[in-house]
């Protein structure tokens, strides 16, 4: 198939969403109307997308929960993917346009100056991104969408404002973006996460939990040395928020299994913005956030070990789950979170209850 | 040639603003004790010796002591400790007229607030390794006093000892005859 310049920046524009490539042509006229032919070619592309991103990991066998059983299979086994069904609506067509047609307007401007111009880049967002009755297809591209948009250069301002509104229309992008601001959404942060644990599209996090592990790590160690000390504060409190909510729900809904994803982003922090010990965290995190009181640099020390202290929580967890005797309801998922905490989380225990000590000040 | 003249200044009305500028930081540590006894019983223990330490009980349970110019609070839970300073000093200005003193007693209370924030965020700091320094010395007879109490419920204590480590930490050796 044959296509035009702006045709060929339109593809550009989806693939950057889906697989995070650059965007480099320059088009004349972007695509308002795609005819159906290229309409076609997206629709292939994103499914293509999703499904890579999905296969990824679930082509593997594994062993998860299906009401409180354990079952092996790999993603496309009827045991383990049964009722799930990757479903898009109108609101990844819509993404996909209404990005193309303004992503080069809203990323121009270096700096978001003023009310004025940030209620504009935030009306320009609201026609980017629908939020409205999406389904789990969306929910996948929104997610990639986010990890993806972080790439592209842009004020820091917008791209806060792409996270939180895609954050609104799928549960997945709003454990992508760990973020807590849900105000607009009719459902609450609980609400949304319980729409993700629910049997048909829990699929999509026992997919991605690798995908997942990685975001999580890149975003808290951007949180911990992007912007003033006030903002750092302030994003590691509401990735907290957000974490501590997810195991909570695990637990809830008997899927603590799932917290593999946060077992492998503590390795991967353990290895990059928390190596070197409690003291290296303490002066990288503090570095550069300009603040002079101790109540201040305290209140940014005590977010990061409120992220942190989401491993006492899973500990906690196992503890209460190790007690579960054969036959007790909740047997199955303790002898996989058992096995979780041997092979990924007590490894680290030691190191991440060291930094809890040092960020809170312990004594004892 | 030259030629006189006569010029006359105003006397300008100076106008003196004063006012007082005050910064307060505190900074928090958690107490994070080893469960050899219930909570309250460890709590109360530390409260114990922290009132021989010269710290002062409050009716809420809270405890408190003056490092200098620093205070400290325990809080009531027994989980907190908490170190505040405060730093203050008079700003004055002078100006001709009241917009340009109000303009410049705001510039110098600005000024003075970040040197304040500072002298009291030192202060802290300077006082910082004496706090941790007496509670840990505190919270270490809490655990030799627990740790007795422990053994003493499980049986009759034959001796107690306690000496020094080769890395210099408190080694403490219970015998006790269990019946």
């Amino acid at each position: 198939m044959r296509v035009s310049v702006d045709e060929g920046h339109a593809l550009e524009v989806l693939d950057m969403l889906c697989r995070g490539r650059a965007v480099r042509i320059v088009p004349t006229q972007p695509v308002i109307e795609p005819r159906p032919e290229l309409v076609e070619l997206a629709g292939r592309r994103i499914a293509a997308s999703c499904m890579r991103a999905l296969t990824l990991a679930g082509r593997r066998e594994r062993v998860v929960l299906r009401a409180g059983r354990r079952v092996r299979g790999r993603i496309w086994d009827a045991v383990r993917s049964a009722g799930f069904r990757l479903r898009f609506t109108p609101a990844s067509f819509e993404l996909w346009v209404q990005t193309t047609q303004r992503l080069a307007e809203i990323t121009r401007d270096r700096e978001v100056e003023g009310e004025g111009s940030t209620r504009r880049v935030r009306r320009q967002i609201r026609r980017i991104i629908k939020i409205a009755e999406t389904d789990t297809g969306d929910w996948l591209l929104y997610a990639l969408a986010v990890r993806h948009l972080a790439r592209v250069e842009m004020p820091p301002p917008i791209r806060e404002e792409l996270g939180r509104r895609l954050s609104l229309g799928s549960p997945l992008a709003l454990l992508f973006a760990l973020e807590d601001r849900v105000a607009e959404s009719e459902l609450t942060l609980v609400e949304q996460i319980d729409r993700l644990l629910a049997p048909s599209a829990v699929v999509l996090v026992e997919c991605l939990d690798d995908l997942l592990a990685a975001q999580w790590a890149e975003q808290i160690a951007a949180a911990m040395r992007g912007g003033s000390g006030e903002r750092r504060t302030e994003r590691l409190e509401a990735i907290g928020v957000v974490l501590e909510a997810w195991v909570d729900r695990l637990d809830a809904h008997g899927r603590l299994d799932l917290c593999r994803s946060l077992g492998l982003a503590f390795a991967r922090l353990l290895a990059g913005a928390w190596a070197g010990g409690p003291e290296d965290v303490t002066m990288r995190l503090l570095a550069g956030a300009n603040l002079i009181q101790r109540s201040q640099r305290d209140a940014l020390l005590r977010a990061l070990a409120r992220v942190v202290r989401v491993y006492e929580r899973l500990l906690a967890a196992h503890d209460r789950l190790a007690r579960e005797g054969f036959g007790d309801p909740r047997y199955e998922e303790a002898q996989l979170v058992i096995g979780l905490h041997r092979e990924l989380l007590r490894p680290q225990g030691r190191e991440l209850t060291a930094l809890v000590n040092r960020l809170t000040g312990r004594i004892g | 040639m030259s030629r006189g003249y006569r010029v006359r200044l105003p006397v300008p009305s100076w106008r003196n603003m004063t006012t007082r500028v005050e910064q307060r930081d505190a900074l928090a540590l958690d107490v994070g004790m080893l469960a050899i006894l219930g909570e309250g019983e460890m709590t109360e223990l530390l409260r114990e010796r922290l009132a021989e330490d010269g710290w002062a009980r409050a009716a809420d349970g809270s405890m408190q002591r003056q490092f200098g110019e620093v205070s400290v609070e325990l809080a009531p839970d027994g989980r907190t400790v908490t170190a505040r300073a405060s730093a203050g000093k008079e700003v004055k200005v002078r100006a001709i007229s009241e917009a340009d003193a109000n303009q410049r007693l705001e510039k110098a209370a600005k000024s003075a607030e970040r040197e304040l924030s500072r002298t009291a965020a030192e202060r802290l700091g300077a006082a910082e390794a004496e706090i941790r320094g007496t509670l840990q010395a505190a919270l270490q007879k809490v655990y030799v006093e627990a740790l007795q109490r422990k053994a003493a419920a499980m049986g009759q204590i034959e001796s107690v000892h306690e000496g020094r480590g080769s890395d210099g930490e408190l080694e403490l050796t219970i015998k006790v005859r269990v019946p």
